[in-house]
């Protein structure tokens, strides 16, 4: 059994309908080698202060409910280890750029209808195919690696926590919204993008991203939204001013065939 | 106009003030390439210089503006307002420039 340690944890307490202001707590907690801040912040909800608001879901980096501000920086409460901070104090904030809940849970509604607003899903001409499957549409392997990496989101809302532009401009899309509207638009079965452009190409679209490159130091699953920004920006330029649009062609395999040539 | 038109107008005058400004510097710094000025190039790369700089500074401060000051509204008030400056700016140092060059 590993060795417990005892770690001071400074929370932000907030709830916009009784306080007039956000005060802090501190909290000692007892934490081991494998604990994370979740589980820390588990263990004051149950031992010491049960009027904790945090939000969680998975606990294993996967569902990206239980994003906040954690010495600073944006990252899953989940998939952060108390001790690898090496700090004595640990503090923990919720993400910035997001209206408060209450304590460390934000309100991601506004994240949420953007993204609405790209249509993040995949956009065919064939309304009869779609209406009445017949088969499904071949991929190749170089057609995937076009958008795997970006498809990997979690919707945690780090990146957008951390994202310069939509500190100052509410009406940005983020980077998690763009990042979205990219991979679909970049999914050989996809014909969208026309669509899309007239929200992505707007005032408040890609063109307003500074390249900090924030939202992919923060990124708990290694994507890299930035570069998917620069990608779409490129898309629509080739698309929107050039007309050069490549022509997607997706075969069509019927169901009976698929299901022949995987046995 | 659409915001990737206008970016790529912000880019394309990027590089124009980068070309002209470096007409503009060589030509009044280096003495055996003076010949410059005589041609009839020089005022016309001087009024490229001009409306490229204009247009890169405006829109460069809508960008700025339209950060600070989000809104549908807001925006069209920036962007029409900073045209109007851009205009008139663009027609006074014309004028400038034609005079100095005897060309009004």
């Amino acid at each position: 059994m590993s060795e417990l340690r005892k770690v001071q944890f400074k929370v932000f307490r907030f709830n916009p309908s009784i306080d007039t202001s956000p005060k802090w707590k501190i909290y000692e907690v007892e934490v081991d080698r494998g604990s994370t801040v979740l589980d820390a912040l588990l263990k004051i909800k149950e031992e010491q202060d049960p009027s904790l608001a945090v939000r969680y879901s998975c606990r294993q980096a996967i569902c990206g409910s239980c994003g906040m501000m954690i010495n600073g920086k944006q990252r899953l409460a989940c998939f952060t280890r108390v001790l690898e901070l090496n700090t004595r104090v640990v503090v923990v904030e919720p993400l910035n750029n997001y209206p408060i809940v209450r304590d460390l849970i934000t309100d991601f509604s506004d994240l949420f209808n953007k993204e609405k607003m790209v249509k993040p899903y995949i956009i065919r001409d064939d309304t009869l195919e779609m209406l009445n499957p017949t088969g499904m549409y071949l991929q190749k392997p170089e057609e995937l690696l076009e958008y795997l990496q970006f498809a990997d989101c979690i919707e945690c809302g780090l990146c957008s926590s951390a994202c310069p532009t939509y500190s100052t401009d509410s009406l940005f899309l983020t980077p998690m919204i763009l990042n979205k509207a990219f991979r679909f638009s970049a999914d050989s079965r996809d014909m969208g993008l026309h669509h899309r452009l007239p929200i992505i190409d707007s005032e408040h679209g890609c063109w307003r991203c500074h390249f900090a490159v924030a939202c992919s130091s923060v990124c708990p699953k290694g994507i890299d939204p930035a570069k998917s920004i620069q990608l779409l920006k490129r898309m629509i330029a080739s698309a929107s001013i050039f007309k050069l649009v490549k022509k997607k062609e997706t075969q069509l395999v019927s169901r009976h065939h698929a299901v022949e040539s995987v046995v | 106009m659409k915001e990737s038109t206008k970016m790529l107008i912000h880019y394309v005058t990027g590089f124009l003030i980068l070309v002209t400004g470096a007409i503009h510097l060589i030509s009044n710094n280096l003495v055996s390439l003076k010949w410059i000025k005589e041609t009839v190039w020089y005022p016309m790369s001087l009024g490229i210089f001009l409306a490229a700089v204009l247009y890169h500074s405006m829109n460069g401060l809508r960008v700025i503006l339209v950060e600070l000051f989000p809104g549908s509204s807001s925006g069209k008030i920036i962007s029409t307002t900073l045209f109007i400056i851009g205009v008139v700016f663009f027609i006074s140092g014309l004028y400038f420039l034609l005079v100095l060059f005897k060309w009004w």
